[in-house]
């Protein structure tokens, strides 16, 4: 995916996204790290059990949680893909894998994304984002790290809105 | 009422900084048309058929003097010295440019006024019972909740792009003045058995193309786990709700898909399984929210002496006497009425307010009504705490500031888009026949005598005005390029919120006051009294005689 921010910094990326595959690369999956999409991720999964690594796992923005359950709980990382900037199914997918699955590896949104959306990606749990060409990464960042106060925390420490407030006041 | 603290501050000044940046890189040709399309509309700024427009954020319909003069210095050093109170208790302001939206927000930032949310597929500003606080049928004040649903719903980061738009609306009262069936989320205050405040939820309401009114979900939900449970049925939505068609993306197609009982299941599972401490609101919270809603200093009023007093004015001045009936509201405070300010005349656009009507309104407010007013969803304002021994003398300002019409609640009390004239959207103008109508009853005998009434005008199927409940309603359609008005008869709002049906063949504009004047021919005709209404005539007799009468009996 080239660079990416991932946890407060732009790095780059060393996974490889993986549409498809021939038949012949089915046979001999290309070394490195892989992300998968489900479809494939299922197909070779018995590969990876022999190679004793499992691979990242590519699912889109709406994607059923329960019935992949199993398979949270095995993958390195977990990239969602959102179809449109406009799409935001993948906010609710994210908080999910963290809050409800306890996914604690890395998860990434890719896809039709714009920067101004990275701050609310990261408080529903994202902690890398790959941004479309043409989405500056340094801008992106700049927003994340000047985001300010919000009512409602985030996935990982959530709140509710006059939570640390109220007692200031002494009413 | 509820005033900004450092952190409310902070944020909205955040906000007006990012759009500010937004707007640059979009004028810069950074950020694209497309990109720059939800970013603007989450910030209340639509680009429409002469100009832009911006809806600012009332919240849950409330307004101080301060925030009065603001907007009115606004609309006279960015706009054309008016704007428009909405359907939705909202302000717009109908000719402003992009470039200057930026210290426009800026401005409103300095009044604990914002535009987020107002617009775009996100959850919007909260809606309320106008009479909030005041009313006698108030079990509890929905404010405090309204508010504490405004800051958890301001740029919460997992619902900001949902399929569709997110309206919630809250009540305390019995009576249902807010529509909240005709909401995506209705909120009822109430109690459980042992005595503690909870909510009836309704879910899965609204107009636009398909008009559909919300169920109830959850009979009791305790007040600790309102936003715990708003956040599961946000979620279920978000993850379900259709987004490959935007007239089928509402919540409403999703509950109706799913039907209640598996709608409910899902939202209760993820309500269950997502349920940790931190997103219950304890009781402090909650009274520190209250805090900021409690009553004004009434003045203890000998009631009896005040209205002996009123029913003399009235006598001497029966225009006096027909406002009082019609606008003027009890409050639960002995020695004190709740009034509205009627925005319709036959001289303006229902909702429209000028730059000196609002300063003007502002001193009223200060003078009469603890310096705060309300916006109505019927497009008028209410001033909530008037003394009874004041309300001659308001009503002689109010009728010096065309604010009195005594048609709250009747025919004239016309809810209206901006339609044709304005709307990018519209299949029809909807003003001129709001202006005809007017012209038709202007007789205040005659519109008094009519009674209770409601009727509204939408310019086209998106239903702005919401017509669908009104007793008669009217909707712009294109036919072949000509505009082309339905008339729909037999809608209610409030808790016996009732859909309308269409009663025929559209009509062109000309034809249009007509039919209407044909409609009231009918209720005349057949009501059994005066104290009949027209609501309950048409109930009674259907809307074969209104057919035959408007149509002919051909049809």
């Amino acid at each position: 995916m080239g660079n990416l921010i991932k946890d407060g910094g732009i790095v780059n990326d060393n996974w490889q996204l993986i549409e498809s595959l021939t038949d012949d690369e089915a046979l001999r999956l290309p070394e490195g790290d892989l992300i998968l999409p489900l479809v494939l991720w299922v197909q070779q999964s018995s590969l990876f059990e022999q190679r004793g690594s499992w691979p990242g796992l590519w699912i889109e923005g709406n994607q059923e949680l329960e019935t992949i359950k199993h398979l949270i709980a095995l993958a390195p990382v977990i990239a969602v893909e959102f179809s449109a900037f406009t799409d935001g199914s993948g906010y609710s997918t994210g908080s999910l894998l963290r809050e409800v699955y306890g996914f604690e590896g890395e998860l990434r949104a890719f896809g039709e994304l714009i920067i101004d959306q990275v701050p609310y990606l990261r408080r529903c749990g994202f902690n890398s984002i790959a941004l479309p060409d043409g989405q500056s990464l340094e801008d992106g960042l700049e927003l994340l790290m000047n985001s300010g106060l919000t009512y409602q925390g985030s996935v990982f420490s959530p709140r509710t809105p006059f939570k640390f407030r109220y007692s200031k006041v002494g009413s | 009422m509820y005033q900004y603290d450092s952190f409310d501050q902070k944020i909205v000044e955040e906000r007006v900084k990012q759009f500010r940046g937004q707007t640059a890189r979009y004028l810069a040709g950074t950020l694209s048309e497309e990109a720059f399309l939800p970013l603007r509309l989450q910030n209340g700024l639509y680009i429409q058929r002469q100009s832009p427009m911006l809806r600012v954020a009332v919240p849950y319909g409330m307004l101080s003097s301060r925030q009065l003069r603001k907007l009115a210095e606004i609309t006279r050093t960015y706009d054309r010295s008016y704007c428009h109170v909405t359907t939705r208790q909202n302000i717009q302001f109908n000719w402003v440019s992009v470039e200057q939206v930026p210290e426009i927000l800026k401005e409103l930032a300095t009044v604990d006024m914002h535009s987020i949310q107002t617009s775009g597929n996100c959850i919007r500003n909260t809606t309320c019972d106008p009479f909030a606080g005041v009313a006698q049928d108030e079990l509890a004040d929905p404010r405090p909740f309204c508010e504490i649903i405004r800051q958890w719903s301001t740029l919460h980061p997992e619902f900001a792009f949902l399929p569709r738009k997110f309206k919630i609306a809250v009540i305390g009262a019995q009576q249902d003045r807010a529509s909240i069936q005709l909401h995506d989320i209705g909120l009822q205050l109430t109690t459980n058995k042992v005595g503690d405040y909870g909510f009836k939820v309704w879910v899965g309401g609204g107009l636009g193309r398909t008009p559909v009114l919300a169920t109830p979900v959850r009979e009791f939900l305790p007040q600790q786990e309102l936003l715990a449970y708003l956040k599961a049925i946000l979620r279920v939505y978000n993850r379900y709700g259709r987004r490959d068609n935007k007239y089928k993306a509402r919540i409403k197609i999703l509950v109706n898909t799913l039907g209640i009982d598996n709608f409910s299941t899902q939202v209760e599972e993820e309500f269950e399984r997502t349920l940790s401490p931190e997103y219950l609101l304890n009781l402090e919270e909650v009274d520190y929210a209250r805090s900021f809603f409690s009553s004004p200093e009434y003045e203890a009023i000998d009631e009896h002496k005040v209205q002996a007093d009123l029913l003399l004015q009235g006598q001497l001045n029966p225009p006096f006497e027909r406002w009082l009936s019609r606008n003027t509201h009890e409050h639960r405070v002995d020695g004190y009425s709740i009034v509205s300010l009627s925005l319709k005349s036959s001289t303006q656009a229902p909702g429209d307010i000028s730059a000196i009507q609002l300063e003007q309104i502002a001193e009223l407010a200060e003078r009469y009504s603890f310096g705060e007013v309300r916006t109505t969803q019927q497009q008028n304002l209410v001033l909530t705490d008037v003394k009874q021994s004041d309300l001659f003398n308001l009503w002689l300002e109010a009728t010096s500031l065309k604010l009195a019409t005594p048609n709250i609640g009747t025919i004239t009390d016309i809810v209206c888009c901006p339609g044709g004239d304005f709307c990018a959207l519209a299949n029809a103008r909807s003003l001129p026949i709001n202006a005809a109508i007017q012209q038709r009853f202007e007789d205040l005998d005659f519109l008094y005598d009519l009674g209770d009434m409601s009727l509204r005008i939408s310019g086209c199927v998106n239903a702005c005005a919401h017509h669908h409940i009104a007793n008669i309603g009217i909707l712009g359609v294109d036919k072949k390029g000509e505009e082309f008005y339905q008339i729909t008869l037999g809608g209610q709002s409030g808790e016996a919120s009732r859909l309308a049906k269409v009663l025929g063949p559209s009509l062109p504009m000309d034809l249009l006051p007509e039919a209407i004047e044909r409609v009231i021919e009918i209720y005349l005709r057949e009501r059994t009294d005066h104290t009949e209404r027209f609501i309950d005539t048409f109930l009674r007799l259907g809307s074969r005689p209104f057919k035959e009468h408007v149509y002919g009996k051909s049809h």
